[in-house]
């Protein structure tokens, strides 16, 4: 169950595009290559936001140190 | 009549016996001195007033029991009974349970808790550590039947339904209340359970809330690498959990706002961005748009054509120029040529013949002298318009002309 961590990477390249088109001072090829990754980043985005659906666990632990996993009802 | 005599031990144990037999459990109020934590854990002290001091004990089983701390020149009230401790002499007042005068047992407990992280630097906001902007597994460490749970729930999958949910049930009230809380928080750092872990439950009386002040729960949020949201009930002011966590919340449902970004905020955010990169780019595009018109219409790129123009011109004056002067030099040319034919055509044989030379050829060869004639030689002579054949008669060397 490892935890997501994309969508947060994202959100900062996205911040971080932005605010450089925002400078304009990059060239105009670099700009459109920036613009089309924004927007698939957007697109991800959205997707992420779309398509999850919540999962909850409930979690012990066992006297072994492992985890006892079962869904929470 | 015979001296009744006692033994030591006979006398001590009459008294142990009138003492401790006399005197009931009792309640008694003074103030706490020479207060010793004897390394078994049983707890020593004497108790005084203005003119008088008692010794006394509290047993280890008793002392664990007890919530707070006692001090030097603390006013306590303990419940007890005076006991005689024959092989020292001594009586001592064996305490089995005590209480703060003036305040009440947890309150001083919370107080003295309080005062000691504080001094640990337990409550610095500097080392408080940031909540994730944007976590994707919350962990919720509470009862997993209470409202709280059900709170916190409904507010994660109306905001963030795009988040996951470790529950890791614990008892948040009771003895073993505490221990569970903090092991829980450890478990979830064992083994990365989430980015934020809220731990809480819902409003209640001091002692209900006791868990969330206890040092071991305090020492687990201490410790945890993961940000710890506290979200206790609201009924008292502040535990010693919600001092030491990274985030206070009032309650459950407050803290699992404060947890995630609500999906339509975020939503929102990503409208922002697209607008804020659009309106960036058509900036962009206007900008060079305009450099473009700026240059097209500079007075640069004007006189430049005008360069063009006249560099063209230049070069149209070369060419005719160069064409005319070839043409002169083709005439002056063709005018010699001329001159040249007219005076080779001067020298021509025929024209010499016209005007009277003639060509004196033997054999077909051309004779230019006459020491090539021998007497006899038949010659041919070419003139202008016909030829003689002639014979050698005589020949000498003397020209006539």
């Amino acid at each position: 169950m490892p935890a997501k961590k994309s969508f947060e990477q994202a959100l900062r390249r996205l911040e971080e595009i932005t605010e450089t088109l925002e400078e304009g001072q990059a060239s105009l090829q670099k700009s459109i290559k920036l613009y089309e990754e924004a927007y698939s980043l957007i697109d991800f985005c959205r997707g992420e936001l779309k398509s999850a659906e919540q999962k909850i666990k409930k979690v012990t632990g066992k006297s072994d140190g492992t985890l006892k996993e079962e869904d929470f009802e | 009549m015979e001296k009744n005599i006692y033994s030591v031990s006979e006398l001590t144990h009459t008294i142990k016996n009138l003492l401790e037999t006399s005197l009931p459990t009792l309640w008694l109020e003074g103030e706490v001195s020479n207060y010793k934590r004897h390394y078994s854990q049983h707890l020593y002290f004497s108790l005084k007033d203005e003119s008088a001091q008692l010794s006394a004990v509290m047993w280890r089983s008793r002392a664990q029991k007890l919530p707070f701390q006692l001090e030097d020149g603390m006013r306590i009230r303990v419940l007890g009974n005076v006991k005689v401790y024959p092989p020292a002499g001594r009586y001592q007042f064996d305490v089995l349970e005590a209480e703060p005068v003036g305040t009440g047992s947890l309150q001083m407990a919370f107080e003295q808790l309080k005062r000691k992280l504080y001094a640990l630097g337990w409550f610095d906001e500097a080392r408080k550590k940031a909540l994730p902007v944007f976590p994707r597994r919350i962990a919720l460490i509470t009862s997993p039947t209470g409202a709280a749970i059900r709170d916190m729930l409904n507010v994660l999958k109306r905001r963030a339904p795009y988040v996951d949910v470790v529950v890791l049930p614990v008892a948040v009230q009771g003895e073993r209340a505490a221990g569970e809380i903090a092991r829980a928080i450890n478990l979830c750092n064992r083994h990365s359970l989430g980015d934020v872990i809220i731990v809480g439950r819902g409003g209640g009386s001091l002692e209900d809330l006791w868990a969330f002040n206890e040092e071991k729960v305090a020492e687990a949020i201490f410790h945890s690498h993961i940000p710890v949201i506290s979200a206790v009930g609201h009924e008292i002011d502040y535990t010693i959990a919600d001092l030491v966590a990274d985030m206070r919340a009032p309650t459950p449902s407050a803290a699992a706002e404060l947890a995630v970004v609500d999906k339509e905020a975020l939503m929102g955010k990503l409208g922002d961005y697209e607008a804020r990169l659009r309106q960036a780019m058509d900036n962009g595009l206007a900008v060079r748009r305009r450099q473009i018109e700026q240059l097209e219409q500079s007075h640069a790129l004007r006189r430049w054509d005008d360069q063009l123009f006249q560099h063209h011109q230049y070069l149209d004056g070369i060419q005719s120029r160069l064409e005319n002067a070839m043409n002169v030099k083709m005439r002056e040319m063709r005018t010699g040529l001329e001159k040249l034919e007219l005076s080779l055509r001067a020298t021509h044989p025929k024209t010499l013949m016209a005007r009277g030379y003639s060509l004196t050829l033997k054999n077909g060869k051309i004779i230019s002298s006459v020491s090539n004639l021998s007497e006899g030689d038949i010659i041919t002579t070419e003139l202008s318009d016909g030829s003689v054949e002639s014979t050698v008669t005589r020949h000498s060397a003397k020209r006539i002309m």
